[in-house]
């Protein structure tokens, strides 16, 4: 959680006063938003070892992939070794928990590593193509101050080709429009999601103080159904917060939610939540798992390669989530669910034939029986981000 | 026709704009110095 007032208020003042100093297309336009995302940070580092492990963390990739002779294997191990040492997960080590005395945790690491490993995997086609390769670049690329907290994830090539790119002097109306969102992204967070987080606790805090297995199910169930709903608001309304302000500096953030909870089924949902993690998780991990798998054990089944595939797509995108056992569970839960969810639609399909499918999905009972199943089973699977149901399960106390 | 509050703040004249994204303000500070302590859900500190 981000739970620094100082860095807070710095992150506030960066979005009013970045606009009036960034819009200008001046020379030193890269220069000026480095200082900005160094204000940021600084603001929240907590001493120097945390700035040491930063540098290393920053300086490393940049410089090996620069230098080297575009191998980039070792240099990405080495990347994920320090990152899982780095985040402290409980369950690696476990008892051995001495050997993290020097893991100094740094702001911001899921999101560096996200986009350092597109910047070496795709150093050399950058180099290629002729995209702007600077050190500048590349520290405000990972330190952009608009997604370094929750993201969305960008890509190195469309974050400096926009960047640099001629934009549009925005209208009144434009103007207007943004601050508006960027008021709603607030309220949603502040407030909304400030709100039903509140009952969410009380509700997760209650459990295993009600008579009776059924009141006990009914409570976890309303506890789920909130916290589902307080992920969304949260997360979507900080997206809304920093689109619209980083458009009013002239740069583009894409867009990461598209009403998730009206997905029809679990592929849909991840097409339309978290849309850049997605998309990233789908590039490299998915499809170099797949593209192994079908070249090799399923090469005679395909479909078997790409269901294991999604699997640990989503295992390893549940583990990137968090550190203890709740987001291995969590990652687990997407997996399968996605696997159950892509069965389902295969089966009913050869079943029923393409005239019958065709009317059957167009039916509207159907779609929204779709669109609740798949929202009770996100929120299911939402209820270990945050919260310990794995120790509650296992009878730990809340 | 719509009739969101997005395409409501559109047809607004500008001062009614400039009140109705002040009282959104106001709100938000309430809310963040007098009624909750939520944060931004960050993954991966």
């Amino acid at each position: 959680m981000f739970e620094l007032s100082v860095g807070a208020s710095v992150f506030v003042l960066l979005l009013v006063s970045a606009p009036i100093l960034l819009r200008n297309r001046s020379q030193y336009r890269n220069y000026i938003f480095l200082i900005l995302n160094l204000v940021l940070y600084l603001g929240v580092i907590k001493g120097w070892q945390q700035g040491v492990v930063v540098a290393l963390w920053v300086l490393i990739p940049y410089f090996v992939v620069k230098n080297g002779n575009g191998r980039v294997g070792p240099l990405l191990f080495f990347l994920l070794f320090c990152f899982a040492y780095l985040m402290q997960y409980d369950w690696i080590f476990g008892p051995l928990h001495i050997l993290y005395a020097f893991a100094w945790k740094i702001l911001g690491l899921s999101y560096f590593l996200f986009r350092q490993i597109d910047f070496v995997m795709q150093y050399e086609y950058l180099k290629e193509t002729g995209v702007r390769i600077t050190f500048v670049d590349y520290f405000n690329y990972l330190f952009s101050f608009y997604t370094l907290l929750a993201g969305p994830i960008q890509r190195y090539e469309n974050f400096v080709t926009d960047f640099y790119e001629e934009k549009e002097t925005l209208t009144k109306a434009e103007i207007f429009s943004c601050l508006n969102r960027a008021l709603n992204g607030y309220l949603k967070v502040y407030v909304v999601s400030g709100i039903i987080k509140y009952y969410a606790d009380g509700w997760f805090q209650g459990f295993g103080t009600h008579a009776g297995v059924l009141k006990e199910a009914l409570s976890f169930v309303i506890f789920a159904f909130l916290n589902g709903w307080y992920i969304y608001f949260n997360f979507s309304g900080y997206c809304d917060v920093v689109i619209p302000f980083a458009k009013l500096s002239g740069i583009t953030v894409p867009e990461n939610f598209n009403h998730p909870y009206l997905s029809r089924s679990m592929v849909e949902f991840w097409n339309r939540h978290h849309i850049t993690l997605s998309e990233w998780l789908r590039d490299y991990v998915y499809s170099p798992i797949f593209k192994r798998l079908i070249s090799g054990p399923c090469r005679s089944n395909i479909r078997l390669g790409q269901y294991i595939a999604l699997f640990l797509n989503f295992t390893i995108a549940g583990i990137w989530h968090g550190t203890d056992m709740n987001y291995l569970v969590y990652g687990l839960l997407q997996g399968a669910g996605i696997i159950i969810s892509m069965l389902y639609k295969e089966i009913l399909k050869k079943k029923l034939g393409k005239q019958k499918w065709n009317a059957y999905q167009n039916h509207t009972v159907v779609k929204w029986a779709e669109i609740c199943c798949t929202w009770m089973y996100i929120c299911f699977t939402f209820s270990f981000v945050g919260y310990d149901v794995v120790g509650l399960l296992s009878g730990k106390a809340v | 026709m719509k009739f969101g509050e997005k395409d409501l703040f559109q047809k607004m004249p500008d001062g009614l704009k400039i009140i109705w994204l002040a009282l959104k303000v106001a709100v938000v500070l309430f809310a963040v110095f007098h009624a909750t302590n939520v944060t931004i859900l960050y993954q991966g500190f």
